[in-house]
């Protein structure tokens, strides 16, 4: 297994294979909420299922390829004879149990453990296959309905009356039920839209598939020709969509391994510094050449482009994690027998690609908690004037220079004095008053509160939200909750974009040049001698009626006391991450940049308080302050 | 075919570098370690002070935009300390894959030391003065320390 690992084969195989099982995931999800014809999804999923079985017998994976052949059998029989499964949501369901299968036997593969026994999967797959030879559902020789979409050859311009002279013709033969754009006779514009995402036909006839396409290869013009049988309720507008996705997904990707990609953006980092070397060289700099100027100009300008490009290489979207959300909340809400519908906005909004992965597991967790404690069932929803079916909002945006990620459900909200009353069971807190109205949600993520007693299927597997708010701090974000009795219970999670490039406040600790991420900083402000308060070595700040423990980076970092300076004022930086607050005192602050964040070489000692290190403009090197810990202290 | 000769001559070289030590001197005494951990030799560059660090590790410098650590060579031997000269350098070392410079006076030469040339040496010595010594070895009439050169870079704590 470790020979096959090194090999690049082993390598395509895994990723194909993730691809592929990803993609089934979202053709099945597409189906049950009604957005992808039956029979269009079949075909689709037959033709991954073919290819999944074909690459995985070739790299020996017997056991994926023979599950793989059995539900190619079953889709060929569903494509060919026309039969259909019983149930189609249950039909749905064992497709989401096949794909889990297939997921987890990839990942082991990946890792080199021990496949899983296929047993289960087997008595699924006979499930199905039962389901299907009791419901053989016969054909009738009815008049079929095909979407078509045309498209033009290049250079020939006025491709809306074109598009129109093949209406006209079409009607002799088939009968036309609709046709987009449908303004092709009034409006010339609708020839740009045909010429770039193509011309889309409905027709209803009693011709075979082969003799619609050869029906169309009689016109001139026509470029290519995509027919599809699809049923009568489809429409043609979804389809369209559904077509464009999969041009957008088959054509424009490829797959670059992430090593690469961080390479890339570690190189363009070192020619930024490098250009700004060159730049602010003694020979250059006196040099009054106005051309050289704009030269260096225009080459800065270029390196930043470049920088972003690469940057967003990194970046994906969310909407792969959240219709893994999506697929959680069905699968829960047909198993506890609640109906849910889920609200997904903002899923094209993007992240750095390796926060994604520490993100998916919490948002799983919360969305299970929203079903399964949040979303209450039918007849207490009635009894409190609610509409039967349960709402889960997801949603996700950019602001600033975060990612703002909220879970929504509209379920019976957190219940307060529950909370108290366990936080006192557990000995989280001695007595009811020890903490504010406001603090009570927050004890939700200490560690120890959930408990396994209560441990459904779902929520609770002895993870607690305290390990979610944990994966959300490792990467750098903030988790926020709110709640309202029976209104529901809304999670905030917020999220820097990239690890890799943050906004910093360079500032000067004893001749030393330190960078506050400016997603900590609150404010900034010039602090007189008599505002610090000096006891028990713990100097504090007072502003505004609030007290802040002073961090003195001096006397932190090279053993200097900042307070010995005897300076009439000095600077001070309110820091926050998100719960507590500090004040960090500092010599001076330089300037506001992006840095490249790079980490300290390994055979350091871990310094408390510092989180990397990055290279400024001119060469040297400056450390990026941990805040997090800054403020544990 | 062309792999294999490309592997015989990977080998050929590897076999050549064997026994080549590269030789510095700290204080008055010669040290060597073995060529293949050498990457270069460079002048000393600006050195950023890390805070909470062993004596010896005098800081981090940038590298052509690699952050690589540093040490005195002169404090982990427990010499007494001097000011940094012209002739002052840095050896750049890679081991499994991560690098870092040895600050020592100066560097002399590359030398072969076979293996039978080096000598063990007394089991008082290895215990008083760590674990980083390898042997003694002598060369035109000077005595030559072989040190390890990972036990030497590594912090004792870390297992890298």
């Amino acid at each position: 297994m470790n020979e096959a690992q090194k090999d690049p084969m082993f390598e395509i195989f895994i990723s194909e294979a993730k691809e592929i099982v990803s993609s089934l995931e979202r053709i099945f999800i597409e189906l049950k909420e009604g957005n992808r014809n039956f029979d269009v999804a079949v075909a689709e999923a037959l033709r991954f299922f073919h290819t999944l079985k074909g690459s995985s017998a070739m790299m020996g994976f017997d056991d994926i390829s023979k599950v793989c052949h059995r539900v190619e059998d079953i889709f060929v029989c569903m494509r060919d004879e026309g039969k259909l499964p019983t149930s189609l949501d249950t039909f749905i369901l064992d497709m989401l149990n096949l794909i889990d299968f297939l997921t987890i036997q990839i990942n082991r593969i990946e890792n080199s453990q021990q496949p899983q026994d296929a047993e289960n999967i087997e008595e699924v797959l006979e499930k199905v296959e039962m389901s299907l030879a009791e419901n053989d559902k016969m054909q009738a020789e009815n008049e079929k309905r095909y979407h078509i979409r045309l498209l033009f050859e290049e250079g020939w311009e006025m491709e809306n009356l074109r598009a129109f002279l093949i209406i006209q013709n079409l009607k002799q033969y088939v009968k036309v039920l609709e046709y987009l754009p449908s303004d092709i006779e009034s409006n010339m514009a609708s020839s740009e839209k045909i010429k770039k995402e193509g011309f889309f036909i409905s027709i209803e006839t009693l011709l075979k598939k082969e003799d619609v396409v050869k029906l169309f290869e009689s016109f001139a013009w026509v470029r290519d020709i995509k027919v599809e049988e699809v049923s009568e309720k489809a429409s043609l507008t979804k389809e369209i969509s559904s077509w464009q996705n999969a041009i957008h997904s088959t054509n424009k990707l490829i797959n670059v391994n992430i090593e690469k990609v961080d390479k890339l953006i570690d190189l363009i980092g070192e020619v930024v510094i490098t250009f700004s070397m060159i730049v602010q060289h003694q020979e250059i700099k006196t040099d009054e050449n106005s051309s050289f100027k704009n030269l260096t100009l225009q080459m800065s300008k270029l390196i930043r482009e470049l920088q972003e490009v690469a940057m967003s290489m990194r970046m994906l979207p969310l909407s792969s994690t959240f219709q893994r959300l999506k697929r959680t909340i069905i699968e829960m809400s047909a198993k506890l027998q609640k109906h849910v519908d889920v609200h997904i906005t903002g899923e094209e909004t993007e992240l750095d690609k390796v926060l994604i992965e520490h993100l998916t597991d919490p948002l799983i967790h919360i969305v299970r908690n929203a079903v399964d404690h949040g979303i209450e069932d039918k007849e207490e929803r009635l009894k409190k004037g609610k509409g039967t079916t349960g709402n889960v909002y997801i949603s996700a945006k950019n602001s600033g220079s975060e990612v703002v990620i909220s879970i929504e459900d509209d379920g019976r909200g957190l219940n307060k004095e529950k909370i108290l009353q366990r936080a006192l069971e557990r000995g989280l807190i001695t007595s009811p008053d020890d903490i504010g109205e406001d603090e009570i949600l927050e004890l939700i993520f200490q560690p120890g509160f959930s408990t396994k007693e209560e441990t459904t299927e779902y929520s609770g597997r002895g993870v607690g939200l305290d390990i979610v708010k944990n994966s959300v701090q490792k990467i750098g974000g903030r988790i926020f909750v709110e709640s309202e009795k029976d209104r529901g219970t809304r999670f905030t999670i917020r999220i820097p974009l990239t690890l890799a490039i943050i906004d910093g406040m360079l500032i000067d600790v004893d001749g030393n040049v330190f960078v506050v991420p400016l997603s900590s900083i609150v404010e900034t402000f010039k602090l007189e001698k008599q505002q610090i308060v000096l006891e028990n070595e713990t100097p504090f700040v007072y502003r505004r009626g609030i007290c802040f423990s002073v961090i003195d980076l001096n006397k932190m970092f090279y053993g200097k006391d900042m307070l010995a300076k005897g300076r009439p004022f000095y600077l001070g930086i309110l820091v926050t991450n998100g719960e507590k607050n500090g004040v960090l005192l500092v010599d001076n602050m330089i300037s506001q940049q992006q840095i490249v964040i790079k980490t300290l070489p390994a055979i350091l000692k871990q310094v408390r308080g510092i989180s990397g290190c990055t290279l400024l403009g001119s060469g040297n090197i400056a450390f990026i302050l941990d805040i997090g810990a800054l403020l544990e202290r | 075919m062309q792999e294999e000769l490309l592997s015989s001559k990977v080998d050929e070289f590897e076999e050549a570098m064997k026994d080549m030590y590269l030789i510095f001197k700290v204080d008055d005494q010669f040290y060597g370690i073995e060529i293949k951990y050498v990457i270069e030799i460079i002048g000393l560059l600006p050195i950023t002070y890390v805070p909470n660090q062993e004596e010896y590790v005098k800081g981090i410098i940038n590298l052509r935009g690699k952050i690589i650590p540093v040490i005195d060579a002169r404090m982990r031997l427990s010499k007494p300390q001097k000011e940094y000269n012209e002739r002052t350098c840095v050896i750049v070392t890679s081991i499994d894959d991560f690098l870092a410079g040895i600050i020592v006076d100066h560097v002399s030469e590359v030398a072969v030391i076979n293996k039978d040339q080096i000598s063990s040496l007394p089991q008082t010595y290895e215990k008083i003065n760590e674990r980083f010594f390898r042997g003694v070895a002598s060369l035109n009439e000077r005595l030559i320390l072989i040190l390890d050169c990972e036990t030497f870079v590594k912090p004792d704590r870390i297992n890298l």
